[in-house]
């Protein structure tokens, strides 16, 4: 096993925002709600939830009450803060305009419909404001990214990589960004890192 | 602001200018000057570009006071894209200026016999009009480069590019922006091509020596005003979301949402939005010197633009908005920001409506023109159109014309426009205001303002089944209103969420004007333009079966939803009755 410690100066925290986009991996409890898994498994306070999370996609179906929107296996959890236009209320929580999205809004399921509780793996994005607000949260907690969001991410950190990362560990050494570049690509097979 | 200045074109001895008051125009402004001007002087059944039809520019009611994000200038015409009447608006300097020198509007009538080309001139001392041919094909920013040389720096222009000359149903109008780029376009329905059918090229306005225009009652007018400004500051989406991200900020969710059409409208999701989004646009911005946030105009205070720099740190656009990102992204399997850039750019320059080009331009990919996810061949069809080649000529007038050009049926359209970033099988409401609105598929004729704030029509219960439709109309309703204010339609979300904020703009109108207008009476004015809008385009020869979606939306579904759209035409039909 490898284990690398990269350090992001706080400028480069927006390098970071493409995976936070793109999404990355938590370990969950299948039959929660979005709620319990937010205040739970992500330890979020219910105030940042109520106020800062205005819209939030479980596998593409926006959700109206986070109470009811049960987490399953392979679920795609999507937060986002307030956004403007038409567009951007029709698909807020408890938005006035659902109608307009009938079709596609996410369906309450009967309470208990998923017996078993087993842990599972949730796939969460975080988008606009939620990018600052929560992906330092995220972060410090740590989270499971895919080795090819990871290695996107290195090779995009490539022209700026001293302006942006103050240091690399990789197994508790110091080391260069070339050495560890090309020991990255090496990882391909990894699934997660 | 109570002058409207009529230039006949078609004068014996050259253009004739005249001025006249408002007369059974008074208390219009913007979209409700426009289009009832249209409507009561325009025969319906004229060609668009013949000499019958008028070109109307008109300010806002509060454009050129202090108010807060006032800055929005309406054009109208018989459009030659639909068919119908077209109302399209555009921030930019312009209105505030226009409005500042005293005129409500300009209406540009007749068509000149010869080939001049003509360029006008508005300051304190009147209005000249000459014609200089030198201007003939220039771009849009070669255009007011050249103007500010023979002007000045204080100017602002109005102007259309080579598209607009060559009469292409996709033309647009530029205006310039705070910093004289003619960076703000009122894109929709080819209106660029009847300034050009009138052989006007640039409306060139300086307001030195003029005042902002004062309110009637300045005590109230200031406190409305403040309180409106605090409505906007403190509310996420205006105080925060737009001025940090821009109107980009919407990609990822529409993404999400499965609302994002990709390909031309063949899927609803695009595995590259993350490479185009508000969020990294924002960032390759601020990276490159350029700006996240910017206005668009002077007392804009949501600064949802941006300023876009290329990978050597220098100026090449706008901040492209989030309905040109996606056009000429997703739509096209495009996931290059700098490509994306250059065709927003390339747009401006050549007076082009992005949404239209880009739609055009993935009807095109389809047709086999081009691969989608090319983003080199794009830029090539785009020169194309800028040249008038015989393949631009037919890109051009836009993506119905396209479309049956190369006998292909999926064309995005209703009364010939392209639809905007939305896919109204995902999103159905939009589906029902893109069929019925008066000026063909477009997203903000039904924007404004919430339902149950204003009460349009009762009160609208949004669960049930025919929630869309209610709230289709009167969104419809109190947009055409808005549209007539000058406002920038993105103050409608402060409102929609705090009724005081709502309130200081009534405010605003009622002590500008000294008049006392309640939220009913604005209800009216939207009523009130829409029919006029309506029974125009019905004069023209639109009936219900013109207020359809193509009927492959009805038919394929678009992943990752698999939904069609499934409103009824007798719903449709509905919209309009109040």
């Amino acid at each position: 096993m490898v284990s690398l410690k990269l350090t992001i100066k706080a400028a480069g925290f927006h390098n970071i925002s493409r995976i936070l986009q793109e999404g990355f991996f938590i370990y969950g409890r299948c039959g929660i709600t979005v709620r319990e898994l937010l205040t739970e498994e992500c330890r979020l306070d219910n105030q940042i939830i109520n106020t800062k999370i205005m819209t939030v996609f479980l596998n593409s179906k926006p959700v109206d009450n986070i109470d009811k929107a049960l987490i399953k296996k392979e679920t795609v959890l999507a937060l986002s803060g307030a956004l403007p236009g038409l567009l951007g209320a029709i698909f807020r929580k408890d938005s006035i305009y659902s109608s307009f999205r009938g079709p596609i809004s996410y369906k309450n399921e009967p309470e208990n419909s998923i017996k078993e509780k087993s842990r599972c793996k949730i796939k969460i994005k975080l988008f606009n404001a939620l990018i600052d607000e929560l992906g330092t949260h995220f972060l410090q907690m740590g989270i499971l990214i895919e080795s090819e969001s990871f290695l996107s991410f290195i090779k995009g950190l490539y022209s700026s990589f001293s302006q942006i990362c103050s240091s690399i560990l990789l197994n508790d050494e110091e080391t260069h960004f070339e050495i560890f570049l090309k020991r990255t690509l090496l990882l391909k097979k990894t699934r997660y890192i | 602001m109570d002058t409207i200045l009529r230039i006949n074109m078609s004068g014996k001895n050259g253009p004739e200018i005249k001025k006249e008051s408002m007369g059974d125009y008074a208390g219009l402004g913007g979209r409700g000057l426009t289009s009832m001007i249209i409507a009561r002087e325009v025969p319906p059944t004229c060609h668009p570009l013949g000499e019958d039809n008028k070109l109307v520019i008109a300010p806002g009611m509060l454009s050129g006071s202090a108010a807060a994000i006032s800055g929005r200038m309406s054009v109208g015409c018989k459009s030659p894209l639909t068919g119908g009447i077209k109302e399209s608006n555009s921030g930019g300097q312009p209105a505030q200026v226009l409005a500042r020198l005293g005129y409500a509007a300009i209406v540009l009538e007749g068509r000149p016999e010869n080939d001049d080309l003509y360029k006008i001139f508005i300051n304190k001392d009147g209005v000249k009009i000459e014609a200089d041919n030198s201007l003939k094909m220039l771009p849009n920013y070669d255009l007011v480069e050249k103007m500010k040389n023979e002007h000045g720096d204080k100017i602002c222009c109005i102007s259309i590019g080579p598209a607009g000359e060559m009469k292409m149903s996709a033309a647009s109008i530029a205006f310039t922006d705070m910093e004289l780029r003619p960076s703000r376009h009122a894109g929709r329905g080819g209106i660029g091509a009847v300034m050009g059918s009138k052989h006007v090229k640039a409306i060139v306005l300086d307001d030195t020596g003029m005042s902002t225009r004062e309110p009637k009652e300045p005590e109230k007018f200031k406190e409305a005003n403040k309180l409106f400004t605090e409505g906007l500051k403190k509310h996420p989406v205006t105080g925060e979301g737009l001025p940090a991200y821009g109107t980009n900020v919407l990609a990822n969710i529409i993404n999400e949402a499965g609302a994002y059409p990709t390909n031309n409208f063949q899927k609803g999701q695009f595995e590259g939005t993350s490479k185009i989004s508000g969020e990294t646009l924002a960032e390759l911005e601020t990276e490159r010197g350029g700006m996240a946030t910017h206005g668009c105009h002077r007392g804009c205070v949501i600064r949802c633009s941006g300023i876009f720099h290329d990978k050597d740190g220098k100026f090449l656009t706008k901040q492209p908005e989030y309905e040109t990102v996606w056009a000429h992204g997703a739509n096209c399997g495009i996931d290059d920001l700098d490509s994306i850039a250059m065709m927003d750019f390339m747009d401006d320059n050549y007076g082009l409506d992005t949404i239209e080009m880009g739609a055009t331009i993935a009807v095109a990919m389809e047709a086999g023109l081009a691969e989608f996810g090319d983003a080199e061949a794009a830029i090539k069809l785009l020169k194309e159109v800028g040249e008038g080649t015989p393949l631009g000529r037919i890109l051009g007038n836009g993506a119905a014309i396209t479309a049956r050009a190369y006998g292909i049926e999926r064309a995005p359209v209703v009364k010939g426009q392209a639809m905007p970033a939305y896919d109204p099988r995902a999103v159905q409401g939009i589906g029902v205001t893109y069929a019925t609105s008066t000026m063909g598929a477009d997203h903000t004729s039904g924007y404004a303002i919430a339902t149950n704030v204003l009460k349009v029509g009762g009160y609208v219960d949004p669960l049930k089944e025919d929630g869309q439709i209610d709230l289709s109309r009167n969104l419809q309703i109190a947009t055409a209103a808005i549209d007539s204010t000058g406002m920038c339609l993105f103050i409608a979300f402060a409102i929609l969420d705090q009724p005081e904020t709502f309130q200081a703009l009534i405010d605003l109108l009622n002590s500008f004007y000294g008049l006392s207008m309640t939220a009913d009476d604005v209800t009216e004015l939207g009523k009130k333009i829409l029919k006029a809008e309506r029974e125009f385009n019905a004069k023209a020869g639109f009936t219900s079966k013109h207020d359809r979606l193509p009927d492959y939306f009805k038919k394929e579904p678009v992943a990752p939803h698999n939904v069609t759209f499934t409103v009824k035409d007798e719903e449709l039909d509905k919209v309009f009755n109040w």
